[in-house]
Order: C-alpha cells, then structure tokens, then sequence
C-alpha cells in the first residue's frame, strides 16, 4: 500500500526509529511500510495515523484505485 | 512485522493446488535432473513476486509458462549457491593439505590444525549459507544480475538493515514452521497408514500388506506432490518478504 | 543484452522450427550410425580367443607398434574395408554438419529469427571446411607447446631429473592456459570471419578479434561460454539417462541386439539432442559477437515473436 509516511514524517521531523518507538514496532516495519512492501493491520494504520498527527488514514494511507478497478 | 511474514507465507502458498501438483510432477522426474532446475527456477519466480510484492498483498502465484527461462533462472539459482557453499568447503581442503603436510613435523599440531579447521570450516559454512540466501534475493530483486549476487557489500548493508539476529531469529523461525508442518503431516500419515493395514487386516494377511504399501504409496504422494513444494513455495515467500532493497539515495 | 538474455533467446531458437531441426539431426543420427558401427567393427574381434594369445602373454610384445599390429591383424580384412567407407561418410557428413553451424551463427549475427535453409549443399560443405580449417590452424600453436611440455616431462622421468620434470610441468600447465586462451579467441575468430562474408582472412585478424571480445567484456563472455558448458552437460546428462533407458529396454526384448539398441539411441540422440544443442550453441556464439556493440535503445531485432 502506498503511503505518505515517509513524507509526512519527515515534516514532523522524526526519524524512523523515533516513530517506531511511537507506536511499538520495529525500525524496520516503518521501513517497510514506506517501501510500500507492508499491508499493515487497522489498528496499526490507525496508530500511525495519530502518531504523525494526522486525522484520517486516507491522509496517510492511499489505497490503489486502479487495481482495485482492475480485479472487479 | 515476522509474524505477519509467516502469515502472509503460509496463505500464499496456499493459493492454488494445482500449482502445488504441477511442481510435484516436477519433482517427481528429478533423476533426470533437468527439472530440478525447473523447480529452481520456480523458487525464482515466487522470490521474484515476492521482492517487488507487499506482505499481506494480494500477490498471485507465479506460472509455469516460459520453462525455458524458468530453466535458466534455476541454474542461475543453483550456480550462485554452489559458489556459496564452494568457499568453505574450498577452506576445509587446504586446511587438511597444510594439518596433513604439517603433522610430518609434529602430529599434534598437525591434528590440531585439521580439527580447528574442520571448526572453522562448519561455522564458515552456516555463515556463508545465510549470506547465500539473501544473494540469491538480491540478485532476484536485482532482475537476475550475478554481480548483484556477490555484491558482498551489499548483502552485508541489507542484512544489517533487517538486522543480524533478527535475521537468523527469522531463518530458524522458518525452519521450525517447516519441520513442524512437515511432522504433523508426517503424523498424520502414518495414522493412515495404519489405518490402511488394519483395514486391510480385515481381508487378511495379504489383505493387510496390500494396505500398507497403499499407505506408503499415499503418504509418499503426499508429501511429494504437495508437502515438498509447498514448503519451497513458502519458504522462498517469506525470504522474498524479509528481503528490504536498498535505498538509492542516503536515507536513514 | 544481458548474458542472461542472450541464454534464454538462444534456447528458445531451436524451437522456433522442429522440422529443420531434424533435417539437421539427420546429419549427426547419420555420423553417430557410422561410429557405432565402426567402434562395432574394431571391437568385435577383441572378444574372440584370437585376442587370448596376446592376453595370456604368451606372445613377445614389446612396442606399441607390435601391440596395435597384433589387434590390427586379429580384425578381419573385409572389416576394414567398411570402417574406411564409414569413417569418409562420418568425415564428410560431419564437415556438412559443421557448414550448418556456419549458416546458424551468421541468422544470429544478422539478428534473423529464422533457421537457416537446408539446401545447397556443395557451399554447406565449403562453409563447414572453413571453419575446421580456423579451427585448425587456431590448434597448432597449444599442441606445439602441450607437445614441448610433455616431452620435457617424459625427459625427465623416472624420477632421474628433478628440474626437468617441473620445468616440463610449468610449460603444460602454461599450454593449459594457452589452449583455453586460444579456444576463447578462435570462437570468436569464426564469428569475426562469418560476419564479414565468410572471408577466412578476418578470422586470423588476432588484435581485431581480441578487441572484439574486450568490447564484449571478458567476463561476461567466459561467464556465457560458462553456461553454455553447463547447460549442454546438463541437457547432455539428461538425454543419456533416457536413452539408456531405451537401449536397457531393447536389450531386454531381443538379447542379442544389443548393437540394434545402441543404433536406436544414437538415432535418437543424433536426431533430437545433438542439433538442439549444436542450435543453442551456434545461435549463442552469434549473439555474443553482437553484443559488442552496445544498444541503449530496445532493438525491435531482439524482440521474439
């Protein structure tokens, strides 16, 4: 899934580290979920929501549009 | 996140059973080696999917179109881990040559010479086997480049980035999920195979061989035609899923 | 292209056209009747008791030259004269075979996706000759020093002369490297030589074909010839164990056929696995001389339908 993590944390100014301890995970599964190689659960998107500050998940997460088009 | 890893891996492989039948044929003519290298190949193709794919995505199994290539692929598979698996088995030989031509001098240190290196070559081994694993993924990621597979610098930045014990934790969690699917299967088949001797024992003493051989017949068409492949399929899932690209760029 | 590419296409070509595959297949079915009845002829005799005299050593053979004058004069005449009608159809069907190969790799330097034509075979025979000839002359420069090598070897033996004896080592491990450097060399030589016209000339311009590989890049020519090595053992392997099979199966039926079972299987083999492998390999060689120019454009050439 694509998202604006990376951006979004950036403009915060945190490192992935700092925004893994946020929400208890990982380096590495930030890493990931900014390689866009991780389909994390709700509750997991949920909190990385809140953690960078923003309101909705569709601020951070972006759903595929086009593939989900296509597999109709 | 190596939880979700095996998850996603157990359900991938999962997919299609047809696919599982198709490399069980495979594998059942590998005396004649060339599919061996089909099956190789196939190893390819998931690791493929597998490093440009997301865990808990919605990937598909790879086919079986193309063998050619699915040939070549496999022997570029098998090559790399050779090479791998040559350097310690190269270090163990002149070990033995320099602990044998040393022992004319002084057999104790000749001796010792060949059991520490026997030692280091082991150890040497298991390292070398866990690099082996993550340059075959990078090579793959790297669209099937050989230099990608011996970019020792480079596995090296990759596997510290997922981490080193984190890493080998992940390997031998693998590990054990395979042995331990592959125990319960087995289990369940000799269960079966009992079963299949009892109720042939009905029939009588020949009643009761013709059950067993039925029951080994089944079990071993089981676990060739869909507990091997399988296992390969999900093991290479997982290892295509752990695999993290590096960035071009200098991120953290 | 990568190397890899390069691989894959020249497996895939063979398929491009199954029946000139076994037009070419014919060629190498016929060599390998002629050799298996030729090995047939020469063995034959080995396994009667004319042979038992020289094997008990009741006879005085103290020469190479007397022991293959023995073996010689236990084959009977007329045998002979078979082996040398067979071993001229093998020869000529070989060089034929080889003017095919000469016609495969110039479809590959000409990026054609087609197999070449089967006709014309008086030029098939002159193309195939030139190539030997290449080839040939490409060999006498190692054998010269593998020959110096193991004479020196052979001075000093018996352990009498120490210095000779790795002197006449280092000069056949040196002809080792020699003969692979030359092989390299000479593959593309032939290349060099079909791309401009067949002229044999080119394929003796050493600096030219020596650059040629260098804008190839070294390794990843030896890395190409390197799995062409791999693939045909592998393949080769493969096609062995089926045949055998086959052969063990008609050894089975009729006992005494064990030379009908053999003919079969090299039939087989001559007809499908041979020119396979001799495609895969010329198609292979071609491309790699094309590979020395590099494209930064995807050429509609490589494009396979």
């Amino acid at each position: 899934m694509k998202t604006k993590i990376r951006y979004l944390r950036q403009e915060e100014g945190i490192s992935q580290q700092d925004l893994a301890n946020k929400v208890d995970v990982t380096r590495q599964t930030i890493n990931a979920l900014e390689n866009s190689r991780y389909n994390p659960s709700l509750i997991l998107a949920y909190k990385i929501t809140k953690a960078l500050n923003c309101e909705y998940i569709e601020d951070v997460f972006i759903l595929d549009e086009e593939k989900t088009e296509e597999e109709k | 996140m190596i939880l979700d890893i095996y998850k996603d891996s157990l359900e991938y492989s999962l997919q299609d059973g047809k696919t599982l039948l198709k490399l069980g044929l495979t594998l059942l003519f590998s005396f004649l080696i060339i599919p061996i290298f089909f099956v190789l190949g196939y190893y390819y193709r998931v690791l493929d999917t597998s490093t440009h794919g997301m865990i808990n995505g919605d990937e598909k199994l790879p086919d079986f179109s193309d063998l050619t290539s699915m040939f070549v692929d496999g022997l570029k598979v098998f090559l790399v881990k050779l090479v791998y698996l040559l350097i310690p088995i190269i270090i163990l030989i002149i070990t033995r040559l320099i602990g044998g031509g040393a022992s004319n001098l002084n057999s104790m240190a000749g001796n010792g010479i060949i059991t520490v290196g026997t030692i280091i070559s082991i150890i040497l081994a298991i390292i070398f086997y866990f690099l082996s694993i993550m340059a075959v993924a990078n090579m793959v990621a790297e669209n099937g480049s050989i230099k990608a597979a011996f970019d020792f610098k480079g596995i090296f930045k990759i596997i510290t980035n997922i981490g080193w014990l984190r890493y080998i934790g992940f390997y031998l969690g693998l590990i054990i999920i395979m042995l331990l699917i592959s125990i319960v299967i087995g289990l369940i088949i000799t269960l079966l195979w009992f079963a299949f001797g009892l109720v042939g024992a009905l029939a009588g003493a020949l009643g009761a061989k013709v059950g067993l051989i039925l029951g080994l017949i089944i079990g071993f068409a089981v676990y060739l035609f869909f507990v091997y492949p399988y296992l390969t399929i999900f093991e290479s899932r997982a290892v295509g899923l752990i695999y993290e690209p590096l960035p071009e760029s200098d991120e953290q | 292209m990568s190397v890899t590419d390069v691989i894959k296409e020249s497996l895939h070509y063979p398929f491009y056209d199954k029946i000139k595959i076994v037009y070419f297949g014919i060629l190498y079915a016929i060599m390998g009747i002629c050799s298996t009845i030729i090995s047939y002829l020469i063995s034959n005799p080995l396994l009667h008791s004319n042979y038992a005299s020289l094997a008990n050593g009741t006879e005085n053979v103290t020469t190479l030259t007397q022991s293959v004058n023995l073996i010689a004069a236990q084959i009977p005449s007329t045998n002979w004269y078979y082996v040398i009608i067979l071993g001229i159809i093998a020869l000529v069907v070989g060089i034929l075979a080889t003017g095919y190969d000469f016609r495969v790799i110039k479809k590959a330097i000409n990026s054609e996706n087609s197999l070449p034509k089967f006709n014309n075979f008086i030029s098939m025979f002159i193309e195939g000759l030139k190539i030997i000839v290449v080839e040939i002359i490409y060999a006498i420069l190692p054998i010269i020093l593998l020959s110096i090598g193991f004479t020196i070897i052979g001075l000093g033996n018996g352990g009498s002369n120490a210095t000779l004896l790795s002197i006449g080592s280092i000069i056949c491990i040196l002809g080792f490297l020699f003969t692979i450097f030359m092989v390299l060399v000479q593959l593309m030589a032939v290349n060099h030589m079909i791309a401009n016209d067949g002229k044999i000339s080119y394929a003796f311009k050493f600096k030219d074909v020596v650059k040629i590989i260098g804008k190839v890049s070294w390794i990843r020519y030896i890395g190409a010839l390197f799995m062409l090595v791999i693939i045909s053992i592998i393949i080769g392997f493969a096609a062995n164990i089926i045949v055998s099979f086959i052969s063990v199966g008609f050894m089975m039926l009729s006992p005494k056929n064990v030379l009908l079972g053999t003919i079969v299987a090299t039939i087989i083999v001559g007809l499908f696995i041979n020119p396979f492998l001799s495609l895969f390999t010329d198609r292979a060689l071609g491309s790699l001389y094309n590979e020395r120019v590099k494209d930064f454009d995807i050429d509609e050439k490589y494009i396979i339908n």
